[in-house]
């Protein structure tokens, strides 16, 4: 009987340990969430000295590439960024909306995630608190958004994936100062 | 004949001349605890919890970096995969899973395909974009000519990749026999400069301080020694307790 217990603790523990990669949505179902009318386009923002600045101080690291690829409309726009967490990076989706000339995060959602532990970012008592949020004057969300105890990196990471999906949609030209 | 002390006076003098003794056999390694659990304890903001062990330390894990031994040229500048990473001549420039399937020009850029996706370099190696959801783990790749696209074999199923679009397509393969792109061997110098330069992503400076901790860095006796330190820390807590309740 202590053998069989054993047995069934080390399974789990593999189960619980074992980081593979999760797909939650793909990036179709994930646009197809930002516009069920299907109205959008795709588009391309290229960075330059200044927004790479401004990137790193949101991600508190360089971000690498020299442009990033985003989908939009005239209100709203759908990212698509990946943040390492602790050790691999999480495919984070933003959809973000012109409201009242400014923008805010309409939703946020996990499309794949690869680490061990805090997945738990997925889930809507997570990513609510996002809807309705826009950026401080320091680039920084405008609230607090609450912790999952054990997914502290993973929480770290949709913030500022957060942050900068605001940022360099207030600098696309979906934004309604651009436009 | 002199009188005997007390056994409580007796009691107190060995527990404070050992008490003394495993204080200070102990400080060395109680600091080193300090230092080592701290730096756990903030591991993210310290940056120790990303940054890999450098190249020279590795021997502490018993890791020897394998030299590579092939990549792909274009215009005198080679890709290479080593230890997943993706180098542009001797730089390190991206992550890539292995193999690293395949180099193209494209307009004034480099279309890299690794096992884990597709990324667009400049002709000087910096990343310009890298493409997202590639629809399972690629395996080959071959220019298509007069083409914006690029051909390429999944462990499953083949596809065409727009280099303009960046975008996935579904494709049929009909011939047999197809050119796929083979690397080809490394010059000596530079394999040897890459291997020099690759690190192991998994084992970081947060490892080295957790197993420092843990004693671990030192074998399975590393480990009962450290579990030795924590049962003097006890003695020692328990004595100090005792010394100070009893005092006269």
């Amino acid at each position: 009987m202590k053998y069989f217990a054993n047995v069934i603790v080390l399974l789990l523990s593999i189960m619980a340990t074992s980081a593979t990669a999760e797909r939650y949505m793909t990036q179709d179902e994930f646009l197809q969430l930002a516009f069920p009318q299907g109205n959008y386009q795709k588009q391309t923002l290229w960075l330059n000295k200044d927004i790479k600045a401004i990137a790193k101080r949101i991600l508190k690291h360089d971000y690498r590439g020299l442009r990033i690829r985003y989908w939009g409309n005239s209100n709203s726009t759908a990212w698509i960024l990946d943040e390492i967490g602790k050790e691999h990076p999480i495919t984070i989706g933003v959809i973000v909306d012109n409201h009242q000339a400014k923008p805010v995060i309409n939703d946020v959602k996990i499309l794949e995630f690869r680490e061990s532990r805090g997945w738990e970012v997925r889930y809507p008592f997570f990513t609510a608190q996002f809807e309705g949020v826009h950026l401080a004057s320091d680039q920084q969300l405008n609230k607090t958004i609450d912790g999952i105890s054990g997914a502290t990196l993973s929480v770290r990471a949709v913030k500022k994936v957060a942050a900068l999906a605001l940022y360099l949609h207030g600098i696309s030209k979906n934004s309604p100062s651009e436009s | 004949m002199a009188k005997a002390l007390p056994l409580r006076r007796r009691l107190r003098i060995f527990f404070l001349k050992w008490h003394r003794t495993i204080g200070l056999f102990a400080s060395f390694f109680v600091l080193l605890l300090v230092i080592t659990g701290i730096a756990l304890n903030h591991g993210n903001e310290l940056g120790i919890d990303h940054q890999p062990l450098p190249h020279s330390m590795l021997a502490l894990y018993g890791v020897e970096i394998e030299t590579p031994t092939s990549g792909y040229s274009i215009a005198g500048d080679w890709l290479v995969e080593s230890q997943q990473q993706l180098f542009f001549n001797e730089q390190p420039v991206s992550v890539c899973h292995p193999p690293l399937v395949g180099a193209i020009p494209f307009a004034e850029e480099l279309l890299v395909a690794c096992q884990n996706g597709v990324a667009l370099f400049t002709q000087s190696g910096e990343l310009i974009e890298r493409a997202g959801d590639n629809p399972e783990p690629l395996v080959a790749m071959m220019a298509l000519p007069n083409s914006d696209k690029v051909l390429m074999k999944g462990q499953f199923k083949h596809y065409t990749f727009d280099m303009s679009r960046f975008e996935w397509s579904d494709f049929e393969v009909t011939k047999s026999e197809m050119a796929w792109l083979k690397p080809t061997a490394l010059p000596d110098a530079l394999a040897k400069g890459i291997a020099k330069k690759s690190v192991v992503t998994e084992i970081t400076w947060e490892r080295l301080v957790l197993d420092l901790h843990s004693g671990r860095l030192f074998g399975q006796w590393g480990v009962w020694f450290m579990d030795l330190i924590a049962v003097l820390l006890a003695v020692l807590a328990i004595s100090g307790v005792w010394l100070r309740i009893s005092r006269p």
